[in-house]
């Protein structure tokens, strides 16, 4: 620092400096120094649009999706950058202290945060309000907790939120519990919210933005938990109050809520790479470089790869690469995945093709099943896909095995396949490339932050 | 009594533009190709100590100096970034791109403390200090209390004494010193006390800009991390002026240890700056100074400096956690109780490992993979005088100490293994990473040392004097210097990736050895011309 004046001695002098000593010290001590942050709010001065849009930006964390498809032989990610992304999940061996195990927990951890915060502000509204707040809130707390709980399956989640490591884990069984805690809950709220919310959703919640259309979404999202929870009375319940809708155009399939995506200053997905804005899984299939390939198996295994939109339009041929994609000769793909064909393609968060399939899923796993019924939803789904109807089915077994198969195709690369054969315990079906590889059979482990040592 | 005023203010404006064009291949492959960053940063600091001096000296050689004062300085940054992507090619305005976002990050901290010091001469031969600060920062959780810090020290200067005659010849000058004194350093984020808000990138298509909840919680207990240091030195000359000479050891006890402690992230939080524990440092300290030829033609001044330094983390209230690095599988850094600040850690070394699979997850096994504090350093400067060309070089030698070598691993992986002396290694270094039951595997390989040895700086210069002008054109200068200069000239290493020196995360202590591609400190060369009037 450079000094300017210096070292004014005796003298003369002595009264104007103690003068000036004394305005520097009357000044100086009753200057505030409770210095706020001029850069951020506090939560004291946050209003609502803000907090319920930020919570919504955030809930778009889709890597765990990723994870899951490379686990679930869905797909290859090739992961210049960091090969731990592709690696850990192939072999099965996920580093408990690094990102691919800390980073999924702690973005839908933190989707959750930002729904409770939401909660917590709700708590000041006029009653109507705050029911509408906590239906919302309360409604993604529960989707997270459910796809936290899906990629930790056997090892279980936190469903306590402690600033200290000592929360208990808790497993499936219950974890399902408590998630299904929350869908009621904000059930419950919503059918207390009036006939519309304080707070816009945006355009991803089109035609599911009042209190009695969104409890459609929440009991959709129920009827997902059902199916998982292995209790499909409930899972036909919930179907029933959910906006299932028996059509077969690709229209219908895609009626649901998704995350909407721009590139707008400010508008960056969680998982976005490296800073870009928009769909953080849209990629140029005619780049030099292409980041997802579709798992060598999933265009050969489709009976109507010729036909089926699930495949001719969810992974293309690379129009700038001239190989196929390889790494060791290991692994081998043709197809780049397409699924986001634009930057502002937005992602499903539920949509009726899933709720037909649960439907279907429920009348053939259901103690009285009613397979001509699941017949007919299967073919709805396929019908907008545009392939050729199935024959009913004959038995369970083979209506549980068409019914994978089809919510492979149908929920492709959107966290589902892995969780899927885990449920009905068919991990055995999924092949492995390497010697070193296998497929978890448990799922992701606690991270290494969350467990009390000394 | 003296009555001293020092003021200062400093101005600091700076421009940076950062352009990552379009054209370059990881550029190429993104939906929008092109990124450019212009930022521009204002910074205003001010500083004004009073102090008042007393001075008594009693004629006889007793002498002593009491000075009290107050000091303020205050900081202001206000830094405005503008970043770009999707560029044209061939254009880097702002303006041409397809995305754009900016940020705007304004700090403000102000401190302002008082001082006592009184300094006692006994005769020249026995110096005392003793000095009491206090320090007050807007940076601390509680912003208006003094947090004292006080200091004492004694110098004995034995070649004062009579007994000293006979070794006087040989050691003119010998001063033994003993001194232990404290200091604070406040948190180094003004913010840290405060909970708040995040407004980045949580805006919304349609809906706007929003908020998310802040991933720091505030500590609003936030205090200064205190340093007790101990140093015991010898302070000598050697022949009339031949060698000076200079020893220390130190312990440096750093209590209420501020880290950004790594909170469970179920709670919706990832950090709080926290005084977690204690850190303790011990080290020894020496320079050697020869004026080792000094004629009326020839002039060589050597200086030798060592230094080692060891670090452990003494104590610690929270639960160990990784500071730095990225993940155990890759060799982090991680704060953990017993073990040196600067550690690396490896899959190895933490339960459950792969020799112990039964060991309880998080459980340290008292080993570490890696440290990245080097055994000693060695700075050797020379001065060579020889008629008016002046010669001048340093060279450091950094001796032991480990990086994570993320550098070759990414290249290994990617089957680029090319570049390396022993490109066969590298499917060896592989079988040990992806070694899931080997107690020798994992990050081990690639922990590597990062001993070197570096010619810093280099200079030739030649001086024309006065004497040479004559009185002609030039008879108006003192002199006229010309020469050249460089940085970073010569690196000696076996260590294989761009720069031993480089850790991807700076100077943390707890972040550092990490090292995916830095940018390397870059050899310079300069031009002097320097004229004295």
């Amino acid at each position: 620092m450079n000094t300017l004046f210096q070292t004014v001695r005796r003298g003369s002098f002595m009264p104007v400096m103690l003068a000036f000593t004394a305005i520097v010290l009357i000044t100086g001590c009753t200057q505030d120094f409770n210095v706020t942050d001029p850069n951020s709010p506090t939560p004291e001065t946050a209003t609502l649009q803000p907090l319920m849009t930020g919570t919504l930006a955030n809930w778009r964390y889709l890597e765990s999706n990723e994870f899951i498809g490379i686990m679930g032989r869905e797909i290859y990610t090739n992961a210049t950058d960091d090969p731990r992304i592709l690696n850990q999940p192939m072999s099965g061996t996920i580093d408990y202290g690094a990102f691919v195990c800390t980073r999924p927990w702690n973005s839908m951890y933190y989707t959750v945060a930002n729904a409770r915060n939401l909660v917590e502000f709700a708590q000041k509204l006029p009653a109507a309000e705050k029911a509408g707040v906590e239906g919302v809130a309360k409604t993604i707390m529960a989707y997270e907790l459910l796809r936290l709980s899906n990629l930790w399956y056997e090892n279980g989640i936190k469903i306590e939120f402690r600033l200290t490591r000592d929360a208990p884990v808790i497993k499936r069984a219950d974890n399902l519990k408590e998630v299904v805690r929350y869908l009621d809950e904000a059930n419950t709220a919503l059918k207390s919210a009036g006939a519309s919310f304080s707070f816009k959703l945006g355009a991803g919640f089109a035609g599911y933005d009042t209190p009695a259309n969104f409890a459609k979404v929440n009991r959709a999202l129920r009827a997902r938990v059902a199916a998982y929870q292995g209790d499909y009375a409930a899972c036909l319940t919930a179907l029933g109050e959910s906006f299932i809708s028996a059509g077969s155009t690709p229209a219908d399939m895609a009626k649901g809520i998704n995350h909407v995506y721009s590139t707008a200053p400010g508008d960056r997905a969680p998982s976005a790479r490296s800073g870009e804005g928009g769909n953080p899984y849209f990629q140029n299939v005619s780049a030099t470089a292409v980041r997802w390939w579709a798992h060598s198996l999933y265009v050969s295994d489709n009976t109507d790869n010729t036909v089926d939109t699930r495949v001719t339009q969810k992974v293309v041929k690379p129009t700038g690469v001239g190989v196929p994609f390889t790494i060791s000769g290991a692994f081998r793909s043709s197809h780049v995945v397409n699924l986001y064909p634009a930057q502002t393609t937005p992602t499903s968060i539920i949509r009726n093709e899933e709720l037909l399939l649960l439907r279907a899923e429920a009348n053939i796993m259901s103690t009285s099943p009613n397979l001509k019924s699941a017949t007919d939803d299967i073919n709805l789904v396929r019908k907008a896909a545009g392939a050729p109807d199935i024959a009913a089915l004959a038995n369970k077994d083979e209506g549980l095995t068409r019914l994978l198969y089809e919510r492979r195709y149908s929920l492709f690369f959107e966290g589902f396949r892995w969780v899927d054969l885990k449920r009905f315990n068919r991990l055995d079906e999924l092949k492995t490339e390497r010697t070193t590889d296998k497929v978890s059979t448990v799922g992701w482990p606690i991270p290494l932050n969350e467990i009390p040592v000394n | 009594m003296e009555f001293v005023v020092q003021g200062g203010a400093d101005f600091l404006l700076q421009d940076n533009l950062a352009v990552d064009p379009p054209t370059t291949l990881h550029q190429s492959v993104k939906p929008n190709p092109g990124v450019t960053v212009v930022s521009n940063s204002s910074n205003v600091n001010s500083n004004l100590f009073l102090t008042l001096v007393h001075r008594y000296e009693s004629g006889d050689g007793l002498s002593f100096t009491t000075q009290g004062g107050v000091q303020f300085e205050n900081q202001i940054s206000n830094t405005v970034q503008a970043q770009a992507q999707g560029f044209a090619v061939g254009l880097d305005n702002l303006n041409g791109s397809a995305v754009q976002s900016s940020l705007q990050t304004q700090t403000f901290r102000y401190d302002r403390g008082f001082f006592l010091q009184e300094d006692i001469d006994l005769f020249g031969k026995i110096f005392i200090s003793a000095s009491l600060r206090g320090d007050q920062s807007s940076a601390n959780g509680n912003a208006q209390r003094f947090f004292l810090f006080p200091k004492v020290g004694a110098s004995i200067q034995l070649s004062q004494y009579d007994f000293w005659e006979s070794m006087k010849s040989t050691f003119p000058q010998f001063k033994v010193r003993l001194s232990y004194g404290e200091a604070g350093t406040p948190v180094n984020t003004p913010n840290a006390k405060y909970t708040l808000l995040s407004t980045a990138s949580n805006n919304l298509a349609g809906l706007g800009s929003g908020l998310a909840v802040s991933t720091r919680i505030g500590n609003p207990d936030i205090r200064p991390e205190r340093t007790g240091e101990l140093e015991a030195g010898l302070d000598f000359t050697v022949g009339s002026g031949f060698a000076l000479v200079e020893l220390s050891f130190f312990q440096k006890n750093t209590t209420d240890l501020i880290l950004s402690q790594a909170l469970p992230l179920s709670s919706g939080y990832g950090s709080i700056f926290k005084n977690v524990g204690d850190m303790k440092n011990t080290g020894f300290e020496a320079s050697v100074s020869f004026n080792a030829v000094q004629t009326d033609l020839i002039e060589w001044r050597p200086r030798i400096n060592f230094f080692t330094n060891k670090t452990e983390i003494t104590r610690l209230e929270v639960p160990p956690f990784n500071a730095g690095g990225f993940g155990l599988s890759y060799g982090a850094n991680r704060v953990q109780q017993g073990a040196p600040a600067t550690a690396i850690f490896g899959r190895e070394n933490i339960g459950p490992t792969p020799s112990n699979p039964t060991a309880t997850a998080g459980q340290w096994n008292g080993t570490i993979a890696g440290n990245s504090m080097p055994d000693f350093q060695i700075g050797f400067a020379n001065t060579l005088k020889v008629a008016g060309v002046e010669f001048y070089f340093l060279v450091d030698v950094r001796q032991g100490g480990h990086a994570v070598n993320l550098t070759q691993d990414i290249f290994d992986e990617t089957g680029g293994t090319g570049l390396w002396k022993d490109p066969a290694a590298a499917a060896e270094r592989l079988t040990k990473l992806y070694n899931t039951s080997v107690a020798t595997g994992g990050i081990a390989p690639y922990i590597q040392d990062v001993s070197f040895v570096k010619v810093r700086e280099m200079s030739l210069s030649y001086t024309f004097d006065k004497t040479m002008f004559g009185n002609g054109i030039f008879s108006a200068f003192d002199f006229i210097r010309v020469g050249i200069a460089g940085r970073n000239v010569f690196l000696f290493t076996k260590y294989e990736s761009y720069d031993p020196e480089v850790s991807n995360f700076g100077n943390i202590i707890t972040s550092a050895g990490q090292d995916v591609t830095p940018f390397p400190s870059s050899r310079a060369w300069y031009a002097n011309i320097s004229v004295g009037f």
